[in-house]
């Protein structure tokens, strides 16, 4: 079985390469996350974690519904998807961040957002370089580098990494991306969906609008965290700024002894002795 | 077969392919320009810059040169200086990005550009093609940690301009200084029929040195393997046969038994 495109959006001709594949690239830009979430699926049974109803979440976006400032995310534990063990871990931190403890994500302190969580980390860009043999997406924000292996099969026994191991493959305007090998020390989303290691994500990116905008979706298996499979929905839309001026390094100024970042809830990674 | 079970399987991707193998063949337009893509991973790693130096002899050190190497290789020593690429695993900046013992790996991708990304501290150079670099004081509005670079054919010779230098690397790992006022050029060819790549890098920096001086890296091709994740303080590649690694590694353990 198949898990087939889904159109969602009026389209217009996007940009394509001569062989007929889309071109991510789309003249030497990248993509920004539209926002912080995953998005349900139109009619699907089973929806990805939203907020808790009580509490709204948006992110770095000034809302009246969130009081005019930034708020925290509280997950809404009741959604079916969730395995007890998931809602129950996720409860406790929904208690701790009303508390006031701080938002942690480990990609706040600069280690990689995992697969799908890299989708989410909306301000800097993600390039998509495509050759033949590789699509190589770069996330700019702590210069995360996913390699995807076009045509080619899985591993037999991938080593556990935190962006996995993805090959991939076009099936018309779509680039789907398969992945698998992922460690458990990541969250699916910044509600702090929790997973484990039997994690299988596929991704699926087209060109929307003429390409000005992305639209990705989502699925997520993971008998280990989840009741069910389950789908979701994301956008991106164009940076024009070209990689050659894109550089961030995340530990630059994340180890500056003012706590700003938490640094006293989880340090950056460090070595202890030098590499060589 | 429900969908569950259907999705678990890694493999199905590949089963539901709508034959879409056709190539990509003009990512980087229809120059016909010779192309460096591939992964390239040196053979050897000496953390001074001057087993490298073209033409033998001592690096062209000005007494300001001097003596901020001398300030930087006792800052080191006795730790009062933090090493940031290695302890936090930031970019190595030029020249010594060039000395990684790790695999990097070269796309001629995206379009109008050339992207350079190493396996060592994530870095990540992108290389605009067929424009000239900005001028230097534009560039050092915003340094980078490799710099801004921009790059165009000479021949079979990819020459590679950069400036815009943040002053937060060294310029090897015994701490030899760049300012940000360094410039580089380089010229990156194939050689010995393709096996190997060779990078000839001109350092210009007034600040501290009497002359431009230059260095030479070769890379075996190793087209095919796969770069690894590299997050600091975890286990990395073995790099144990790259010559000069174990005598570097014991060199730091001794400097650090010495504090």
């Amino acid at each position: 079985m198949c898990i087939a495109g889904m159109a969602l959006a009026a389209d217009q001709p996007a940009p394509h390469f001569a062989s007929g594949i889309p071109d991510f690239s789309s003249g030497n830009m990248g993509w920004a996350s539209d926002g912080v979430e995953f998005l349900p699926m139109p009619g699907a049974k089973f929806k990805p974690v939203s907020n808790d109803p009580a509490h709204p979440y948006c992110g770095n976006r000034i809302r009246p519904e969130c009081g005019n400032q930034f708020s925290e995310p509280v997950a809404d534990t009741s959604n079916p998807i969730l395995q007890p063990w998931a809602a129950a871990q996720m409860k406790q931190t929904n208690t701790a961040i009303l508390a006031g403890k701080p938002s942690f994500e480990a990609m706040s302190r600069c280690w990689p957002g995992g697969v799908p969580g890299m989708m989410l980390f909306t301000a800097e860009p993600a390039y998509f370089l495509q050759t033949p043999q590789e699509v190589t997406i770069v996330y700019t924000r702590g210069q995360n580098i996913r390699h995807v292996y076009m045509n080619v099969p899985h591993s037999k026994n991938p080593p556990l990494t935190w962006l996995g191991e993805s090959v991939g493959h076009y099936e018309g305007d779509e680039l789907a991306i398969d992945t698998i090998g992922l460690n458990d020390k990541t969250f699916i989303d910044w509600y702090h969906t929790p997973h484990s290691t039997k994690l299988h994500v596929i991704e699926r990116y087209r060109l929307i609008d003429g390409g000005k905008k992305m639209q990705g979706t989502v699925t997520v298996d993971d008998p280990g965290a989840f009741t069910t499979t389950w789908s979701a929905l994301h956008y991106f839309n164009r940076n024009n700024l070209p990689i050659s001026n894109a550089e961030y390094v995340c530990a630059e100024n994340n180890d500056a002894g003012t706590n700003y970042f938490h640094e006293d809830y989880a340090p950056i990674p460090e070595s202890n002795a030098p590499d060589f | 077969m429900t969908v569950w079970n259907s999705i678990r399987r890694p493999l199905l991707a590949l089963a539901c392919a709508v034959a879409a193998v056709a190539s990509i063949a003009s990512v980087r337009g229809a120059d016909n320009a010779p192309s460096l893509s591939g992964v390239w991973w040196a053979t050897s790693y000496n953390p001074s810059m001057k087993a490298y130096l073209v033409g033998g002899g001592d690096i062209p050190l000005n007494d300001a040169g001097k003596k901020k190497y001398a300030e930087n290789q006792a800052g080191l020593k006795d730790g009062s200086i933090v090493d940031r690429a290695r302890k936090y695993c930031t970019p190595d900046g030029l020249p010594r990005s060039l000395a990684t013992p790790y695999p990097f790996q070269i796309i001629d991708a995206p379009p109008g550009q050339m992207t350079w990304l190493y396996e060592q501290n994530k870095m990540i150079r992108g290389i605009a093609m067929d424009k000239p670099l900005d001028p230097l004081a534009k560039l050092q509005i915003l340094p980078f940690w490799n710099g801004h670079s921009a790059g165009r054919w000479e021949d079979d010779t990819l020459v590679i301009q950069s400036g815009g230098f943040n002053e937060s690397t060294f310029a090897d790992a015994t701490g030899l200084p760049h300012s940000d006022e360094l410039q580089t050029t380089e010229r990156v060819r194939k050689i010995n029929g393709g096996k190997q790549l060779e990078d000839v890098i001109t350092i210009h920096d007034p600040v501290y040195y009497t002359r431009d001086w230059q260095a030479r890296f070769v890379y075996d091709n190793h087209t095919g393997m796969r770069l690894m994740e590299y997050i600091c303080g975890e286990t990395h590649r073995d790099i144990s046969g790259i010559k000069g690694i174990n005598e570097a590694r014991a060199a730091n353990a001794a400097r650090a038994r010495g504090r």
